[in-house]
């Protein structure tokens, strides 16, 4: 029977499991993807520990981000067949989830992958690259003459961001906390680096910015880091916050919040993917981008998928890596 | 010599006093001010202890952005015909030219006739608190007559012109209050719903309400541990508006809740908004139409002799049993 990892009771990376299931079936709309790669995320820590959009009844599968070949289709499927190269795309896919050899999803929730690009490139776009897309592109309008606070840039939504920040002509500063992370960051295309652990932040930014303060925050941390830039923030900025790394709760800097006339906003991709039009135009984007090279995921290590665990403990515990962790079932 | 409330330390009511100074001429741009009465706000007691959204270059400082009074002079580049008008200010981030005292400087562009219809106390009653309500409601949550609007700590000036602007757009307000005596007040007010949280468990409240649909704007200037009970009951997109942080609390951001609504949570003050012409005008004269068609009206609470205006600071802040615009009458003799 094939395999699928699952959340079961218990604690930290000892609740995955790898277990054989019977082989799904698709239902109306569905299609089966025989997995070729998944990507981990760390909203996968969220969901395992009941702080994610979504809550699951255990056990049970989990995941956002697989590429593959369909095996099949179910009834009412439009725009996929058997032999179809795909990747999914993220969704509150809560009694899914699609870390495992099989994937059963609706077809709404799949992609082509663009020509030229591999099963595992394909399996590291669509969560980090969506999810930046929908702040900075949609909700955000960022604009040549923007400046970007990028925090914890060195992760792969960070990448992301500094990536898609950079074809829109904005400035991007990413932020890091130590040094060791500051020459992978201006590589992957980051104007400006602010270390947070010695940097006085917002002195930084207006440095930076000769005063003007940064318009747009992407943010996966909160508070304290919050706290820090709060001083740098431009009129009328505004604050996604799309995770909270932080480990503490995130405490609103109201004054300086008022003084800037500023919004936060908690961000997930979730809340955009369902809007027809948004998905079409964000995934021709990022495909035509991808294609013509001007976006390029990074991919820092994948391993088999019955070294699942080594897989999740390198991902919680590596400070220093340089883009996505792939698991390949095959 | 006229006499004006100047800000000597950020000690709040204790760093002001009333001094007499001699009248300055206005400056470019500048009309010069005989001032009939002033209001008192919540702001200037923040801003008393540098809490607030701007602080002053150099003390001491003149407080105070709402006032109603006769145009007695006017500097270079502003029309003389504005001289012998009675007029409102409309409250900006001004600086050095605070308005609380018998004479005030303030730019043109931040005064606005005083309705003819109103008396002094009355016209000095309108700005802020519509304002305030106005750019939150129909700028940035854009209600209508389908919208929910939580209106907490209903019986503040601000709340009660959320009240009166949130009627007119047709939308429904919950109002919150913490004691059940201002049950009845609210409900004249015009209010759709009040909880009494001190008694009622708002949250369960706001689902039975809204049908379990949620509210779409929260107006709300308290924060702090409010904001965890009522953020699990916002509709999707809804933005809450913190205009205040009168728990005294710190506000955590309530990441999940807002997430799973796609809601926003936006620090507001109104003088962001007059700052900008276009929101102003747009603001003053969707306030100057309401008033004319009689659909906004102010509550006024209580006037003061500016003497008293220690006893007028007090009295607002205080447990008051009657709700409405604390104002300084400047007509009105002190008991010295």
């Amino acid at each position: 029977m094939p395999k699928f990892i699952r959340i079961h009771e218990g604690k930290g990376l000892a609740r995955l499991r790898l277990d054989e299931l019977p082989l799904p079936e698709p239902g109306i709309g569905e299609v089966r993807i025989k997995v070729e790669a998944f990507a981990l995320n760390y909203g996968d820590f969220g969901l395992m520990e009941g702080d994610y959009p979504f809550t699951v009844e255990l056990p049970s599968t989990f995941g956002d981000e697989a590429s593959g070949l369909i095996d099949a289709v179910g009834p009412q499927v439009s725009q996929f067949r058997t032999g179809d190269h795909v990747a999914t795309l993220p969704w509150m896919n809560a009694g899914y989830g699609v870390n495992g050899e099989y994937a059963v999803v609706p077809e709404y929730y799949v992609t082509h992958c663009p020509d030229s690009i591999d099963a595992n490139a394909c399996a590291s776009i669509w969560i980090t690259y969506l999810t930046a897309y929908g702040g900075l592109y949609t909700a955000a309008g960022l604009k040549p003459e923007d400046f970007v606070l990028n925090c914890a840039a060195s992760s792969s939504a960070g990448i992301a961001a500094t990536q898609l920040a950079g074809l829109a002509g904005a400035t991007v500063i990413g932020t890091t906390r130590g040094r060791d992370n500051v020459d992978f960051i201006f590589e992957t295309g980051a104007d400006h680096v602010i270390t947070t652990n010695e940097d006085d932040v917002s002195a930084r930014i207006q440095e930076i910015t000769d005063g003007r303060g940064v318009r747009v925050v992407y943010d996966p941390v909160g508070s304290p880091l919050l706290q820090q830039y709060a001083g740098g923030l431009a009129r009328d900025a505004i604050i996604f916050l799309y995770g909270s790394m932080g480990g503490q709760e995130t405490v609103v800097p109201l004054n300086e919040m008022i003084q800037t006339n500023s919004i936060l906003r908690p961000h997930s991709v979730y809340n955009y993917i369902d809007d027809p039009q948004w998905k079409q135009e964000a995934i021709e984007f990022i495909s035509t981008a991808m294609q013509d090279g001007r976006l390029s995921v990074l991919i820092d290590r994948c391993f088999p998928l019955d070294d699942f665990r080594s897989a999740y403990e390198y991902q919680w515990a590596a400070r220093n890596r340089r883009g996505k962790i792939l698991i390949n079932p095959g | 010599m006229p006499r004006i409330l100047r800000l000597h330390s950020y000690t709040g009511l204790d760093g002001l006093s009333l001094d007499e100074v001699p009248p300055q001429e206005p400056g470019d741009g500048l009309a010069r001010i005989s001032v009939l009465a002033f209001a008192l706000n919540w702001g200037d007691m923040d801003l008393m202890e540098n809490n607030y959204s701007f602080e002053f270059e150099s003390l001491p400082a003149r407080i105070g952005s709402e006032a109603v009074g006769i145009v007695d002079a006017v500097g270079p580049g502003v029309s003389d015909k504005l001289v012998g008008q009675r007029v409102c200010t409309i409250p900006y981030f001004y600086g050095a030219n605070g308005v609380n005292g018998e004479v005030a400087l303030v730019p043109e562009a931040f005064l606005t006739p005083a309705p003819e219809a109103m008396s002094d106390i009355e016209a000095c009653s309108v700005w802020m608190q519509y304002l305030t309500a106005y750019f939150p409601l129909v700028e940035i949550g854009q209600i209508g007559p389908a919208s929910t609007v939580l209106i907490t700590a209903a019986t503040g000036s601000a709340g009660l012109g959320a009240i009166q602007i949130a009627r007119m757009l047709g939308a429904r307000t919950v109002c919150t209050t913490r004691s059940d005596k201002n049950r009845a007040f609210l409900l004249d007010a015009g209010a759709d719903q009040v909880v009494v949280t001190s008694c009622e468990d708002l949250l369960s409240r706001l689902d039975e309400i809204t049908a379990g649909q949620g509210v779409n704007l929260v107006y709300d200037p308290v924060g702090g541990s409010l904001v965890e009970i009522y953020a699990k009951a916002l509709a999707q997109d809804a933005v809450i508006v913190l205009y205040g942080g009168l728990s005294g609390e710190q506000t955590v951001l309530p990441e999940l809740e807002l997430t799973a609504r796609n809601a926003s949570l936006h620090p507001y003050s109104m003088m962001n908004y007059t700052a900008r012409p276009e929101c102003r005008a747009r603001g003053v004269k969707f306030v100057q139409d309401a008033l004319a068609r009689g659909d906004l009206l102010p509550t006024v609470d209580r006037s003061f002799s500016l003497d008293d205006y220690r006893e007028a600071f007090d009295y607002m802040r205080s447990k008051r049993i009657a709700h409405g615009k604390v104002l300084i009458d400047i007509q009105e003799k002190g008991p010295g």
